[in-house]
């Protein structure tokens, strides 16, 4: 069996996947999670079969459902994506794939394409708001919302997990996690990074 | 300390406490913390702070802010060195360091002053007319350095610049008493409010003397501004210049942050999106136009007044007020207090009214009814001429002369408001004669216009009209709290008539415009020559131009216009208003797209492998890649032919993974692919894959790949690394807008797969050292098909696909297991020579292969039949994007560029790619075609060539020539299948 590495390995030293930590504002890399992209214009189907296999409804436009470890953001009319834990991604695509067989459905892992950096303090809006024209504020991205939006000139998914610690996740391909890592470390002011490449 | 005689004993609002040297055309001074370099060189005694634009005459300050013409400064030197600076708004600092533009060795005493004697040489449209022969280019830097601005740094800017995106319900434009008021109302109401101001205080024009809610105007102030500044639904931003509005109400701020020479921030770009807007700018004083009216010691009323009151500084001994309205009593007073003499209030209205008679009652001598004839003086002003208004047009009353003394002269031709931003946003200005003034007309309905920048000068409008476009704003934006009622003050006199310019002004040296040098008989000058449109007028005189956008002289010349061309103001019309408002610094603009944020590089799974085996990552399509491994050979060449060499005599990995991938899915998944594809793919097998093309609408090659079907309804369609977007983008958009009858799932899975192609004749061996589930024999596993399975235990899907021309197999993995298998194969193929090669020696092998490369070796003019396909055009009976433009004449043309390969007569020439193919040697004289591709191929053992060249696939055989800088190689048009033509080694 080969060796598998997270989308932000390379990106590590030494097993520590925080990269900021400043008193006002922090950066880590989120591990452990997997992605499941679904796409189906058969939104009753897919909702029967979220509901069976994690118990999730089909979440509003630009919002997230959660049911306990798993969450569910809408991306676009006809497409979400499913947020589990790793261990259990192979199984919920086989799971979900066989009950959607009789009607169009992707149910594609994308856990490897995707890397995951949570932002949290009180600064988060204003360090994201240098690079995103989307209003993060607090009370107009409330918890429990989600975004398909371009972040430092790269395309993103944002999204507030809780209302309490304030926190945003930003989903962004693997390959743009360094210069999101160097470009987040930078609009942070943060002085223990070294300068980008 | 010495210095600062022009200094008041008291007041101001300056530090005395702490004092700074700073330093001006090379001269050392000293001012206060509260200054800026205009009111410290003024206190100084500096009287000349620049030369004109053209012909180099002495200028001093005019006016007090962002309208100042004259005052252009350089500020400081080396990488942080700032061009064209208004000194009246540069704040001081200790060791500040500035210098005149436009000047040498200084402003006081200029070389290129003698210029000045040849101005009647020089009029409006000089340039265009007299530097014609042999050619403006042959002129133009001797009069750049003539009649030029600041100089750029050469040095790249160290300071960090930053962008800010930010949305609220109300944006204030203008902190002075209407924009306080506004803010204050669309606070209290509950609306998330900006007020953005771009002085480092708030108050605007407000003086100290006046009082607002039985405060002193000041205290107000800072009531307001603590208030503000502690609403959590607030915003304050100083020293930020609102200076564009754009579509959606988005308004671009300029916001200035720490000292230049300071580490750190210097400017933050602000994007606000603003629900409402309530522009409460200002006004802007006017000049008049009379002869000799640009002399050092000529300026605005109310800049006289601000130097006096804010910065306690005295500007003159003894002073004449020129006027056509109220607000320069106020002046009068002001300086009076601050112990200049008023010879006299010179007001061009025959009646005057009660500030006159206030002014009398005063002590102060008014002589109503009178205007200025002309101004006397050499560096600096000594006397004002003046006339009574005569019955007849253009004449002064008989005997009616006068000539008053004066070391300063302040003028006040009327008030231009500043609706800059109003009018960016479409809003449309309606001249009202009663205050002289184009005033915000019908616009925006989110636009709210107040105070002095809606025509309201008096401060009891200022306030009562901010505080209501306050609330209306907010109210618009949903925020309905009760805000209170408006401040008050006392009611002000603030009449003013229209007075544009002197009657005699007819006359070379009458300015209108300072900064650039345009008299009133430039003007007149255009209007003889027939330029009638204000926008001709505006480029053939240069009249508004330059650092300060006219903000002075604009108005005064579109009433002289009107005069010369016998029409009204709303006849002329106005120029149009563009962003910037105020001049921003391009690294505002840049902010932090600069170095390695420039544009985002995308890496691949095996980016930190890479980098730590030696490879040279090179920007290819946006990712950043291998372009080859130095390892322990040093020479690039070398390492390149060693990589070659590998991939055809024994195994090379490849890391492909920015390969595009996008997956199709649906019951029509292979009808919408064989749309997208010029190739057929309806009949392609399940588990094989096809070469194939995809066209634009207009048949021109745009991308190219292997498309493979999994299943029935299923594919994986490659792209070119770069592509993916951009092709997944087109599916979509095919599927969202043209047919939404197809039942099809399109998904980018570029980034989930790494991809490690596998190449040489010993690929095969090498693969079956691995643990895997497929059959690799060549039987059950043929050239241009897909298998999926389990490579050591981790699910994969294999594909006989390749770049190379050799035996090859392209593995996809979940992209986290890629470096792992990467160094499974690199340890498993050690014994047969295995290694790692990057992009150079993948295009010089494909080169050899006579592998087209879409972007290389097509241009933006290729269609499939240019590259050896056209024949597929007739098998193929559906319809594809791009068909009908194949069928265009232009599609048929014989003499189109064709894709060839060119061999050079000597084999040991490597033909330079992008040098021309031409058919007489001797004359040169049309390029036949190009070379795309060229390099050196060991296998072969001669150079290779690929080219686009006219009727090219004709002409295989014909002898050519090769032309490049000077140098013509021999040549021949051959097929382009150097390497392997019959594919022997690919299907092994």
């Amino acid at each position: 069996m080969l060796e598998h590495q997270q989308p932000f390995a390379p990106l590590i030293q030494g097993g520590d996947t925080t990269f900021v930590a400043m008193s006002d504002i922090q950066m880590t890399w989120l591990s452990g999670w997997g992605f499941l992209l679904l796409q189906s214009p058969s939104e009753s189907a897919l909702q029967d079969a979220l509901m069976s296999h994690t118990g999730l409804r089909l979440p509003a436009p630009q919002t997230v459902s959660t049911r306990g470890d798993y969450a569910l953001l809408w991306l676009t009319p006809k497409e979400w994506l499913l947020a589990a834990p790793a261990s259990e991604t192979e199984s919920l695509q086989a799971a979900l794939t066989r009950q959607m067989a009789t009607c169009l459905a992707a149910v594609i892992d994308m856990s490897d394409a995707l890397a995951v950096c949570e932002l949290s303090g009180t600064r988060c809006a204003d360090v994201l708001m240098s690079g995103c024209t989307l209003d993060l504020h607090a009370d107009t991205f409330p918890s429990g919302r989600c975004s398909r939006t371009g972040l430092a000139d790269i395309p993103a998914i944002l999204w507030n997990p809780a209302r309490e610690p304030r926190a945003v996740r930003c989903i962004v391909d693997r390959s743009h996690a360094r210069h999101l890592r160097d470009w987040l470390a930078d609009a942070a002011g943060c002085p223990g990074l070294p300068p980008a490449q | 300390m010495k210095g600062n005689e022009w200094r008041l004993a008291n007041g101001g609002r300056i530090d005395r406490t702490r004092p700074l040297a700073f330093e001006f055309d090379g001269e050392r001074y000293w001012g206060f913390a509260g200054d800026t370099l205009a009111s410290a060189l003024l206190a100084n005694g500096v009287r000349i702070v620049g030369r004109s634009f053209k012909l180099h005459r002495p200028r001093g300050l005019v006016g007090a802010w962002c309208e100042e013409p004259n005052g252009i400064v350089q500020l400081g030197d080396g990488a942080r060195t700032t061009p064209n600076l208004k000194a009246t708004q540069v704040e001081l600092r200790d060791g500040l360091s500035a210098r005149s533009v436009n000047c040498w060795p200084n402003a006081r005493s200029d070389a290129f002053a003698p210029l000045q004697l040849l101005g009647r040489l020089m009029p409006a449209g000089f340039y265009y007319k007299t530097f014609m022969w042999p050619s403006w280019h042959m002129f133009e830097p001797a009069i750049r350095r003539a009649a030029g601005l600041g100089t750029a740094p050469r040095e790249p800017d160290p300071d960090r610049y930053e962008e800010r995106h930010e949305q609220c319900d109300v944006l204030v434009v203008g902190g002075g008493p209407a924009g306080l008021a506004a803010a204050l109302a669309a606070t209290r109401a509950g609306a998330r409010v900006i007020l953005a101001d771009d002085r480092p205080a708030l108050g605007g024009a407000l003086q100290e003397t006046k009082r607002i809610d039985g405060a002193a105007a000041l205290a107000w102030t800072a009531a307001v501004e603590r208030e503000l500044r502690t609403a959590p639904n607030a915003r304050v931003l100083t020293r930020t210049t609102a200076f564009g509005c754009y579509d959606h109400n988005l308004i671009a701020l300029s916001e200035k942050l720490s000292e230049p020479e300071s580490a750190g921030l210097r400017e933050r770009l602000w994007h606000v999106r603003a629900a409402e807007v309530v522009v409460a700018a200002g006004a802007i004083e006017r000049p008049i136009v009379f002869a000799d009216n640009d002399l050092p010691g000529i300026m605005l009323a109310s800049a006289a007044m601000t130097y006096a009151a804010q910065y306690a500084v005295r500007p003159g001994r003894r002073a004449v007020i020129v006027t056509s309205g109220d607000s320069a009593y106020e002046a009068a007073s002001t300086l009076q207090t601050a112990g200049v003499e008023i010879a006299a209030i010179v007001d061009t209205r025959a009646e005057p009214g009660e500030a006159a008679s206030l002014a009398r009652s005063a002590g102060i001598r008014v002589m109503a009814g009178y205007y200025p004839v002309r101004a006397h003086g050499g560096r600096a002003v000594k006397a004002i001429e003046i006339g009574q208004i005569g019955a007849a047009a253009g004449r002064i009353n008989e005997g009616s002369a006068r000539r008053l003394e004066c070391d300063l002269l302040c003028v006040s031709g009327g008030w231009t408001p500043s609706v800059h931003l109003f009018s960016q946003a479409k809003g449309q200005l309606r001249y009202d004669p009663e205050r002289a003034a184009l005033l915000p007309g019908p616009g925006p309905k989110s636009f709210h216009c107040a105070g002095a920048a809606a025509g309201n000068l008096a401060l009891h409008h200022c306030l009562t009209d901010g505080f209501a476009a306050g609330r209306e704003a907010a109210k618009a934006a949903q925020a309905t709290r009760d805000a209170g009622r408006s401040p008050t003050t006392d009611v002000e006199l603030a009449a003013t008539t229209a007075f544009w310019a002197s009657p005699q002004s007819s006359h070379r040296k009458a300015w209108v415009d300072f900064q650039n040098d345009v008299t009133r008989g430039d003007l007149e000058l255009a209007v003889r020559e027939n330029l009638r449109s204000v926008e001709h007028v505006k480029r053939y005189t240069t009249t508004g131009m330059a650092v300060d956008q006219g903000k002075t002289s604009n108005m005064n010349a579109l009433a002289i216009l009107a005069e010369l061309t016998g029409t009204s103001i709303p006849q002329v019309g106005n120029t149009t208003f563009r962003p910037p408002y105020d001049p921003v610094t391009l690294g505002s603009l840049a902010g932090r797209h600069v170095g390695a944020f420039y544009h985002p590089l995308r890496r691949t799974p095996l980016d930190r492998w890479h980098a730590a085996h030696g490879a040279v990552l090179e920007d290819f399509g946006g990712w950043l890649r291998p372009a080859w491994y130095a390892g322990e050979r040093r020479h690039r060449d070398d390492c390149i032919r060693a990589e070659k060499r590998a991939t055809r005599t024994a195994v090379s990995l490849f890391d492909g993974s920015p390969l595009g991938k996008i997956e199709v899915r649906g019951p029509d998944a292979a009808v919408f692919l064989n749309r997208m594809y010029y190739n057929g793919m309806k009949t392609l097998a399940v588990g094989r894959g096809r070469y194939g093309l995809m066209l634009n609408e207009h048949g021109i090659i745009i991308d190219d790949g292997v498309c493979l079907r999994l299943a029935e309804d299923h594919f994986l369609v490659s792209t070119t690394s770069g592509g993916a977007g951009r092709i997944f983008a087109g599916f979509e958009e095919w599927l969202q807008c043209e047919w939404p009858d197809l039942t099809v799932l399109v998904t980018n899975v570029t980034s989930a797969w790494g991809n490690i192609a596998v190449a040489g004749p010993r690929a095969r061996e090498l693969l079956e050292r691995l643990e895997t589930d497929i059959d690799l024999e060549p039987d059950a596993f043929p050239h241009l098909s897909i298998r999926c399975g389990r490579l050591e235990g981790v699910p994969v899907r294999i594909a006989r696909v390749g770049f190379t021309g050799e035996l090859s197999f392209e593995i996809n993995i979940p992209a986290g297991y890629t470096t792992a298998l990467w160094e499974r194969l690199l340890a498993k193929g050690a014994d047969l020579g295995v290694l790692p090669i990057g992009i150079e020696a993948l295009q010089e092998l494909r080169t050899e292969k006579g592998y087209l490369h879409v972007g290389t070796d097509t241009d933006g003019r290729s269609i499939p039949a240019d590259v050896g396909m056209g024949a597929l055009l007739a098998k193929k009976s559906d319809d594809f994007v791009g068909r009908r433009s194949l069928e265009r004449s232009d599609a048929k043309r014989p003499d189109r560029l064709q894709f060839v390969g060119l061999e050079a007569q000597d084999p040991g020439t490597v033909l330079p790619v992008g040098a021309h193919v031409i058919a007489d040697a001797t004359t040169r004289n049309a390029s036949q075609g190009y070379v795309t591709s060229s390099c050196m191929s060991e296998a072969l053992g001669r150079s290779v060539a690929l080219g686009l060249v006219q009727a090219g696939q004709a002409r295989t055989g014909e002898a050519v020539h090769v032309y490049s800088s000077g140098r013509t190689f021999p040549a021949r048009i051959v097929s382009p299948r150097w390497y392997d033509p019959e594919g022997h080694r690919l299907n092994a």
